[in-house]
């Protein structure tokens, strides 16, 4: 019998309406066949929390050819984990993340994405602690957390936890919004990361953040350690890559199938059609009177009404936007 | 043959290699600590020159440099000449300073980097001094050369000043001086360590922010009263004050708020100390071995002498030679006043609570203040404004007598009623079903 305590997301979403996360796994899989020449990831090993989804472990087997793969979960419906493995070579660990990683050997390279469904807490930082003691030059890690405040009374508790490691810049109670949170939870992390790490000759780089609110609001980090950023001068293939600060929100509006297509098969041409169209509003210092006069004349040229902000979205994310459809098995 | 016999005059050589000498001066220290005593230099030199306005320290660490400079009077030339860069200086101890030993400074430099930059204006000689570690340890010499200049660069508003900067970082310490944590450890001990100072004439900033003052406050209100003694022994001025402070809301764990704070002249060397150290021992004669019970109690011991080699410290103020003479007379007068107090916790506690467990359960649910406060607000006193008191312990509030009522039941049955009730304890399900059933029974309070 599941435990009351035990549910989780995967049994309160149905993990395929969630198209914000999939657009992100998307995007990191693109990122990741990218790493490559630098990064050469055939022996690697895929770690990640598959849920009974395992949507992660699909893509990366689909598309970085990956056959080492481990997925943990500690609840106790071990037959079920084990019953929706897409590929009968994924190993289904029943353990904690930290119990897990105190166990692994660490020999192989990792790819190591721990998807958590919890909120930013201390826990985190001791998984952080393990990855960082015992990873190697290369090893590439994801952590996905969910970045909600509860209430902004917390904040002194948040400083007396994390304090330490907050850059003076952000130690102010304004980054504990919902909005500024994410920024907020990317210092603490990478901080962290960075003093675990002061014995060794390795340091974390940051290669993408996102943040993105299909339900609650999520933040990922993605990094590889090494001695230096192999990937500074890179050409990457893609416009998600941010060494810095700054965090990608993953924004898509709700569209139908037909709008969908209609858009699609138009891409070029409404491209085009914002790059004129903005260059015709500059004269409008009002951010929102232009934001209204652009969705007029976008509009002159859609069949269906739309918003200039809302088109933007779905332009920038286009091709790794999800189609759902009902059908019967 | 060579006559055997004979003895002829010969000399060994005992001479110190540098290299071992900086090696073993440098190991045992911690990074944090070094900087903290280029921080105590800077002080000894505002308590040295006897100023009195408000003077300022600013530190600057980066990935390629360290910088610390101060206008607290700067070095004089003959004490720059002869003694500052001796191991082992020959310092006169007739003010309340930190330094003692005269290797503070030498060994924070030799930790940090390879290459020293010594600059100092008492107003009335410029000195600068330019210490190259890697050259300096290859020759058997150990004057270092420096240049003056005929008189002082100063105008005549500015202030003396000295200024060390040390370039060639080591590795470890170029990693150390980027992580944020450094950083703010190394603000939070300032802000904690400085307090006396900063809340006072001194200012500090690390990498142009401030470091705030950390207020040292004594609880004084109608119910709960400090003591403070004041002893003088074997020349060093002792004073101990000790206070109970139960807090409402949760037992939150607060800086410095917690055991005992130790200060040997006006700079903190242990926080929050709930050790054998300071007497929590259990040992016939100390304190108790420390336990939660006694979070409400806090000690503030001020140890200060005008001749700072009496003070029982280590050297590098770390913590405190607990093996000297006049460590075993403070400790005792430290026990004789928190005696009555820690007694006082230990009733407290083993009247209201049958057990340390439930006590353990219901410090985390911040529960620990037993008399009820009514709803005054606890007032505190700056340490400065406390005068000698004698203990007198916390007040009763004068209330209804209480009594308490103990039984037991089978775990899941009282496990599910406090889901229901959504109360965290076993205390909580106790007073909520006796008060529903003063409430269905219409049993007045009166």
């Amino acid at each position: 019998m599941i435990k009351e305590s035990e549910k989780r997301s995967f049994e309160s979403v149905n993990y395929m309406f969630r198209p914000k996360k999939q657009i992100e796994r998307k995007i990191i899989i693109e990122i990741l066949q990218n790493l490559s020449p630098e990064i050469k990831l055939n022996d690697y090993i895929y770690i990640g929390l598959g849920s009974i989804y395992y949507y992660d472990f699909i893509l990366i087997h689909k598309f970085l050819n990956l056959k080492k793969m481990i997925s943990i979960d500690d609840k106790s419906t071990v037959r079920r984990f084990i019953f929706n493995r897409p590929y009968d070579y994924i190993k289904f660990i029943n353990k904690k993340s930290t119990e897990f990683l105190q166990a692994f050997n660490w020999k192989a390279s990792v790819i190591l994405w721990l998807d958590y469904d919890s909120k930013f807490d201390v826990i985190v930082l001791d998984d952080l602690s393990l990855i960082s003691q015992n990873c190697s030059s290369g090893d590439v890690v994801i952590i996905t957390l969910e970045a909600r405040i509860h209430t902004k009374e917390d904040w002194p508790e948040f400083k007396r936890k994390f304090g330490t490691y907050v850059s003076p810049k952000y130690n102010k109670q304004k980054y504990f919004t919902p909005k500024n949170f994410p920024i907020l939870i990317q210092n603490v992390v990478i901080n962290y990361l960075n003093a675990d790490l002061e014995y060794r000759d390795i340091n974390f780089h940051k290669i993408f953040s996102f943040k993105y609110k299909d339900t609650a609001q999520m933040y990922t980090l993605g990094g590889v350690f090494g001695k230096e950023n192999i990937f500074k001068c890179k050409k990457w293939k893609n416009g998600f890559v941010e060494f810095g600060e700054k965090i990608i929100d993953i924004d898509v509006p709700n569209l139908t199938y037909r709008e969908k297509f209609y858009i699609d098969s138009h891409i070029k041409k409404l491209k085009q059609e914002i790059e004129e169209i903005e260059k015709n509003t500059r004269q409008y210092s009002d951010y929102r009177k232009r934001e209204q006069v652009m969705t007029k004349k976008l509009n002159k040229c859609t069949k269906f009404e739309i918003s200039y902000n809302d088109i933007k979205k779905y332009i920038s994310y286009y091709r790794y936007y999800p189609q759902y459809y009902e059908g019967l098995i | 043959m060579p006559n055997t016999e004979e003895k002829q005059y010969d000399e060994i050589n005992a001479m110190p290699r540098k290299a071992l000498f900086i090696d073993i001066l440098t190991r045992d220290v911690s990074v944090r600590d070094c900087i903290l005593d280029l921080v105590d230099n800077s002080v000894d030199s505002y308590i040295r020159n006897n100023l009195q306005d408000q003077r300022c320290i600013r530190i600057n660490l980066t990935e390629t440099g360290f910088d610390i400079v101060d206008d607290c009077g700067g070095i004089e030339y003959g004490f720059l000449k002869n003694e500052v860069f001796r191991f082992g200086a020959n310092i006169k101890r007739n003010k309340p300073t930190l330094g003692i030993y005269g290797i503070g400074m030498k060994r924070a430099m030799l930790k940090i980097g390879g290459n020293i930059i010594l600059e100092t204006d008492d107003g009335i000689k410029y000195c600068k001094v330019n210490f190259n570690v890697d050259e300096w340890i290859t020759h058997e010499n150990w004057k270092i050369p420096f240049r003056t200049v005929a008189g002082s660069k100063l105008s005549k508003t500015e202030k003396g000043y000295t200024r060390i900067r040390i370039q060639n970082l080591h590795p470890q310490i170029q990693k150390k001086f980027a992580l944020v944590s450094f950083l703010n450890s190394l603000r939070e001990t300032l802000h904690i360590t400085y307090s006396y100072f900063l809340n006072r004439k001194i200012s500090i900033f690390v990498n142009t922010q401030k470091v705030e003052p950390y207020k040292i406050e004594v609880r004084y209100d109608d119910d709960y009263k400090p003591v403070k003694i004041k002893k003088e022994l074997d020349g060093v001025l002792v004073e101990v004050i000790c206070f109970v402070d139960p807090r409402k809301g949760r037992a939150k764990k607060e800086l410095g708020k917690r055991g005992w704070n130790i200060f040997c002249n006006k700079r903190l060397i242990l926080k929050e100390e709930q050790s054998e150290t300071t007497g929590w021992s259990g040992e016939k004669g100390q304190l108790p071995k420390y336990h939660s019970i006694y979070h409400e109690f806090r000690g503030i011991v001020f140890i200060d002498s005008d001749d700072p080699s009496r003070l029982p410290l280590n050297t590098s103020k770390s913590g405190l030679d607990k093996e000297t003479p006049i460590y075993y007379q403070i400790l005792k007068l430290m026990v004789k006043t928190a005696r009555p107090l820690v007694d006082y916790l230990s009733r407290k506690y083993d009247k209201a609570k049958e057990s340390i467990d439930e006590i353990e359960e219901s410090m985390e649910e911040g529960e620990i203040s037993l008399e009820k406060n009514g709803e005054e607000k606890p007032k505190y006193i700056s340490i400065e404004d406390l005068r000698i008191r004698r203990v007198s312990l916390p007040r009763r509030k004068k209330g209804k007598e209480i009594t308490t009522i103990t039984y037991t039941r089978e775990k899941k049955i009282v496990e599910k009623v406090k889901q229901y009730l959504k109360a965290t304890s076993n205390r909580t399900v106790g007073e909520e079903t006796f008060n529903y059933f003063l409430e269905m029974e219409g049993i007045e309070d009166d």
